[in-house]
């Protein structure tokens, strides 16, 4: 298509919208991906032995030294060759965000489920519970509501973060804004679209983030003023 | 002078004054506005309305520079406040050198003489406040408002976040300075240090001065209920 | 294929991964500094335009702003000066410094916040000038309690150097995808390129404690065993 090509805002809208519903779509089943790997690397942390911890605290480190488009290029190009299974793009990106984020969801979890106080814990087994049963009963409750803004914050940055699917094909968003972007040499317009679709996600997550991080939140784990990761 | 927190009026028409030399003392109960007093004179707190006059200023005037009144009158914290990121010299150094512009070492020197002042352990001087007891931090508080020279120092509570032992160690110091003859108000629950020391006791009761007078004369044979109540639970907490 | 040649590209890459690191780092504290004095100490209007922007920069992904400012920005420009080529480098390295300035005005901000009120009030009460309050008693007490955050923002634009890539920016991971188009040795390459980069967050955390080691003073900052 020519250069300066005129779209009309409606079919730029749909296609933009379309776009959003694979960031949404993508950034969902990332954030349960990483919340079924990253809850259990917690307890690993947590609870395990000094083998199992330090598997993984290698995990977490990994996955958190390494750049997202890196670890679709890993899993995208090295993996096929490498062991033969090749993975459809939509669903590399998914496991490739999914496990990036299960790193930084074990961290939320581990550090709620550290401030859940010994007193809770002393308590449960004088009860007679076994370590299972507090574990289940006592501490995940706790760490997990307490957990909630800080997972919320997370999940902000996995939506964020769809955008880089687009380096292995997956037409999101920005690639939807790239490509109106191409076909009508108006950058302003289209990204500015994409960039107001963006904040209509993202800010009422972040205040509610911010508005519970006040609420049951812990010190350090939530809360719009967060440190990134 | 008068003191407002939305619908709380906190000072009532307050009025009295502090003359050069003299120490004069502060008690009441808690909540009475003695401490919402204290940080109107430097308007750490703005006062609704009244005049403050300091050594013929009008503090409250709009063309006074109020750094420089604060430079001239000391505070001294319920909780020190001592920076945290500084030792004790360099506490007490920060304000002759960033507020007066004094060279370093002419600072250095006013600092080690306000410390030695208020007696702190040589081996003390270079640590920092949360290395420092209570007691410690307090005095090198002290000694942070007698470095700028002060024509005043105000002391907020100096020694309620302190255990006997360690308040005892400030008070020795705050009745020097009164025997000195440096100008001190004093907000205190210490009725001890209000005998020894004080040329002149205010009750402060609702925002209002509601008794004052002569320590003895106050201490031992107040004139109004509210004042005799006050200090009868005070000694019974002190027995 | 050469290794020696494959490693040579790459360090060719890390050397663009690493400037761009620093000098949006640098770049984006120094703004953010403005931010954060702006949102934590002004009011009106310049407190307004300072929230609006940290709102919009972390409401948006890092890489829709690499995209405005290569694409968008060098039209503007050409509006005046019909000639401009916009080098993509400098296109990334300011789309860097501009996110960064953002996140890094926040835990500033957060770290202003923290100082307890007792402080500011002890320096008013010495006759210090607002200026004087932060220069001597707020960012000596900040800097260090935010030593921590500034570790985790430069491993994040290490690692998020890698967006310039799809901007054509020779860093690391673009030398990768065309080292590896060139030899086909696709899985080794970006096995060795996702090494590089742990490798060098785990010198940045290493060498940031090391920093928040010597210049930790107790009762300010705790430090983790």
């Amino acid at each position: 298509m020519l250069m300066g090509t005129a779209v009309s805002l409606n079919v730029a809208m749909g296609m933009l919208l379309e776009g959003a519903k694979m960031t949404v779509v993508l950034s969902v089943l990332s954030i349960i991906l990483g919340l079924l790997v990253g809850l259990p690397v917690a307890i690993m942390e947590t609870y395990g032995g000094k083998v199992l911890r330090y598997m993984a605290m290698l995990y977490e480190g990994t996955l958190r030294g390494i750049p997202l488009l890196a670890i679709y290029m890993v899993i995208f190009f090295s993996m096929p060759l490498l062991t033969g299974i090749g993975l459809p793009a939509f669903w590399a990106a998914v496991i490739g965000l999914g496990m990036r984020s299960s790193a930084y969801q074990s961290q939320i979890f581990r550090s709620t489920i550290q401030a859940v106080g010994a007193g809770q814990i002393e308590a449960a087994y004088s009860l007679g519970m076994s370590k299972l049963e507090t574990l289940r009963h006592i501490v995940l409750p706790q760490a997990m509501r307490m957990a909630v803004p800080a997972w919320m914050n997370e999940y902000v940055i996995v939506l964020k973060d769809t955008s880089i699917a687009l380096a292995i094909g997956i037409v999101e968003l920005t690639r939807q804004a790239q490509y109106l972007v191409s076909i009508t040499g108006e950058p302003f317009r289209y990204y500015g679209l994409a960039a107001f679709l963006y904040l209509v996600m993202v800010l009422p997550l972040t205040y509610l983030a911010g508005a519970l991080a006040k609420k049951y939140g812990i010190k350090g784990t939530g809360g719009t003023s967060n440190v990134r990761i | 002078m008068k003191k407002k927190f939305g619908e709380k009026t906190v000072l009532e028409g307050v009025s009295f004054s502090v003359k050069m030399g003299e120490t004069k003392v502060i008690i009441g109960p808690s909540g009475a506005g003695k401490s919402t007093l204290l940080r109107c004179i430097n308007r750490l707190v703005e006062p609704d309305e009244g005049e403050i006059i300091f050594d013929g200023i009008n503090v409250l005037s709009k063309d006074v520079d109020i750094r420089k009144i604060r430079a001239r009158i000391g505070f001294v914290f319920q909780h020190f406040n001592l920076f945290k990121h500084l030792t004790a010299v360099e506490n007490v150094k920060i304000g002759p050198k960033v507020v007066k512009g004094l060279s370093d070492e002419e600072a250095e020197r006013i600092a080690i003489k306000a410390l030695k002042a208020v007696h702190l352990e040589e081996d003390a001087f270079e640590k920092y406040p949360a290395e420092l007891s209570g007691g410690q931090q307090q005095r090198v508080a002290i000694a942070r408002a007698l470095a700028m020279e002060p024509d005043i120092i105000l002391f907020d509570e100096p020694t309620s976040a302190l255990d006997p032992q360690l308040a005892g160690e400030v008070l020795d110091v705050m009745r020097e300075l009164a025997r000195k003859k440096v100008t001190m108000l004093v907000v205190t629950h210490e009725i001890g240090f209000a005998l020894n020391a004080a040329d002149e006791v205010l009750f402060f009761y609702n925002g209002r001065i509601w008794e004052r007078g002569e320590p003895r004369e106050l201490l031992y044979k107040p004139k109004r209920e509210e004042t005799k109540s006050f200090l009868k639970r005070i000694a019974d907490l002190s027995l | 294929m050469d290794y020696g040649f494959i490693l040579g590209q790459l360090a060719k890459g890390l050397e663009v991964t690493l400037e761009l690191t620093i000098l949006g780092f640098l770049g984006g504290f120094a703004l953010g500094f403005l931010l954060a004095i702006a949102r934590t100490y002004s009011g009106g209007i310049s407190k307004a335009l300072a929230v609006a922007y940290i709102e919009l920069i972390r409401g948006t992904p890092m890489l829709l702003q690499l995209y405005i400012i290569g694409f968008g920005l060098p039209l503007l420009i050409r509006e005046y000066l019909p000639n401009f080529v916009m080098n993509p480098t400098i296109a990334a390295l300011l789309g860097i410094m501009l996110n960064s300035a953002a996140y890094q005005a926040e835990y500033m901000r957060g770290a202003f916040n923290s100082i307890e009120s007792g402080q500011i009030e002890a320096a008013l009460s010495l006759g210090m000038t607002k200026w004087k309050i932060i220069r001597h008693v707020v960012f000596p007490q900040a800097f260090r309690i935010m030593l921590p955050s500034w570790t985790n923002e430069m491993v994040y634009l290490l690692k998020y150097s890698s967006l310039a890539m799809l901007l054509a920016v020779p860093e690391l991971m673009y030398m990768a995808s065309i080292t590896a188009s060139e030899t086909f040795l696709y899985a080794q390459i970006y096995l060795i390129v996702a090494g590089i980069y742990l490798v060098f967050a785990t010198l940045i955390i290493q060498f940031m404690r090391l920093v928040e080691l010597k210049i930790h003073i107790p009762g300010v900052t705790t430090i983790k065993r």
